[in-house]
């Protein structure tokens, strides 16, 4: 056995996916190479330190909070829209409303309703409000428009840039606008729609939509 | 008590039972905060960590296949969470960097003894890909199948990558014995 593999067999060892006809290979070469004896004591000594790093117990009110951040500085990359919409999302596939996320509701709507896209465009970090505020709201806001039976969908973009398709272009990287996300509504008409949207925090707190009907042909 | 194994939880939560996601958080949050503070080196970070993994599986629980078991499959949603995270705060460090501004990072629960102080720190200052080994390895008590089954890779190229993580791990403590 040579002793520039030997720490390879260790870390196996250490980590107990070492065969044991291996493993007595290598308990014979340590048992005379002194060096090998050094390295596998050195390895041991901080394999045995890992396990007595101290974990912190879970928090005794550790409870499932779908949706909810409550420390917006230590959230990731995640947007004030993204948990909206993730909230939305969660609210309509739990609470039996029969929706899904970015799927348009089941069975069609009333002769009198139309279907409306609320496009948002990547300004929801400037709305004037906490985020534990925000999502508050937005809680509210999603629950009372789907037990009106209003809501539809919505979803967040992700950050990246898309991809603009065209005869000549075939895929070019770039975004085609500033669009976000969006959320589907349900409404008898533009004036509903737009009644909708403020409603909603997202106007409350300074965003704006674009709201556009989607041509149920 | 329910009585329904895991694997059955999931397939209801996919179908949107958040009462299943209920029982399947109370059997497994602790085991999944572990591994999310292992990862982080922050408790509260952990917190956050574990309430996004449960999210994720009520999001994607129509993903999780039967053949599968759901403890791997659940380690492998951890698992992406944390290196979700590591990876932005990885760019937004870098981004601090690049305008000079300090970033501090939280590195909680402290020991009393030093000796443990420069081991958490040799392995915090493993980068996640080869971080991630070592803790599901040590704390989680994985072999390295289950470990490339999690990690959606080969057997090989974990042994690989936990012969290297051993290696940088034990660079890192020299290099951290040699300051003091």
């Amino acid at each position: 056995m040579k002793c520039e593999n030997v720490q390879d067999l260790i870390a196996d060892s250490l980590m107990d996916t070492l065969p044991a006809e291996e493993q007595r290979d290598l308990d014979s070469h340590i048992a005379t190479c002194s060096v090998c004896a050094e390295e596998l004591s050195k390895l041991t000594q901080l394999w045995s330190g890992l396990a007595e790093l101290p974990a912190p117990p879970v928090p005794a009110d550790s409870a499932l909070r779908l949706g909810k951040h409550t420390n917006p500085d230590r959230s990731s990359a995640t947007t004030h829209l993204k948990k909206a919409a993730g909230l939305v999302g969660l609210l309509l596939l739990s609470g039996g409303y029969g929706y899904q996320m970015g799927v348009r509701r089941t069975g069609p709507p009333a002769n009198s309703e139309g279907t409306f896209i609320m496009l948002v465009r990547g300004e929801e970090q400037n709305l004037r409000a906490s985020e534990e505020t925000l999502m508050q709201e937005y809680s509210a806001w999603a629950n009372s428009l789907a037990e009106r039976g209003l809501f539809a969908g919505g979803e967040k973009l992700t950050d990246e840039p898309g991809r603009w398709v065209a005869s000549a272009t075939a895929g070019e990287t770039r975004s085609s606008s500033d669009i976000s996300g969006y959320f589907l509504i349900t409404a008898r008409n533009y004036d509903e729609a737009v009644a909708i949207a403020n409603e909603s925090p997202h106007i409350r707190y300074g965003g704006s939509f674009e709201i556009r009907q989607i041509d149920d042909l | 008590m329910s009585h329904r194994t895991d694997e059955q939880l999931v397939v209801a939560v996919g179908k949107g039972d958040k009462g299943a996601l209920g029982i399947l958080y109370e059997r497994h949050h602790r085991r999944v905060h572990s591994l999310c503070y292992r990862m982080s080196g922050d408790p509260a970070t952990a917190d956050d960590l574990l309430q996004e993994t449960f999210l994720k599986v009520l999001r994607h629980g129509r993903g999780f296949k039967s053949k599968a078991t759901f403890t791997t499959w659940l380690y492998r949603v951890t698992r992406n969470v944390c290196l979700d995270h590591l990876n932005a705060e990885t760019r937004k460090q870098e981004r601090a960097a690049e305008l000079s501004q300090a970033v501090e990072i939280d590195m909680q629960v402290p020991t009393a003894n030093p000796n443990l102080e420069k081991i958490r720190e040799a392995l915090y200052r493993l980068p996640p890909d080869k971080r991630e080994i070592l803790v599901l390895s040590r704390y989680e008590g994985l072999s390295y199948k289950e470990i490339a089954e999690v990690c959606s890779t080969t057997v090989g190229a974990i042994k690989v990558r936990a012969h290297r993580a051993i290696r940088e791990l034990r660079r890192n403590y020299e290099e951290l014995e040699n300051l003091t």
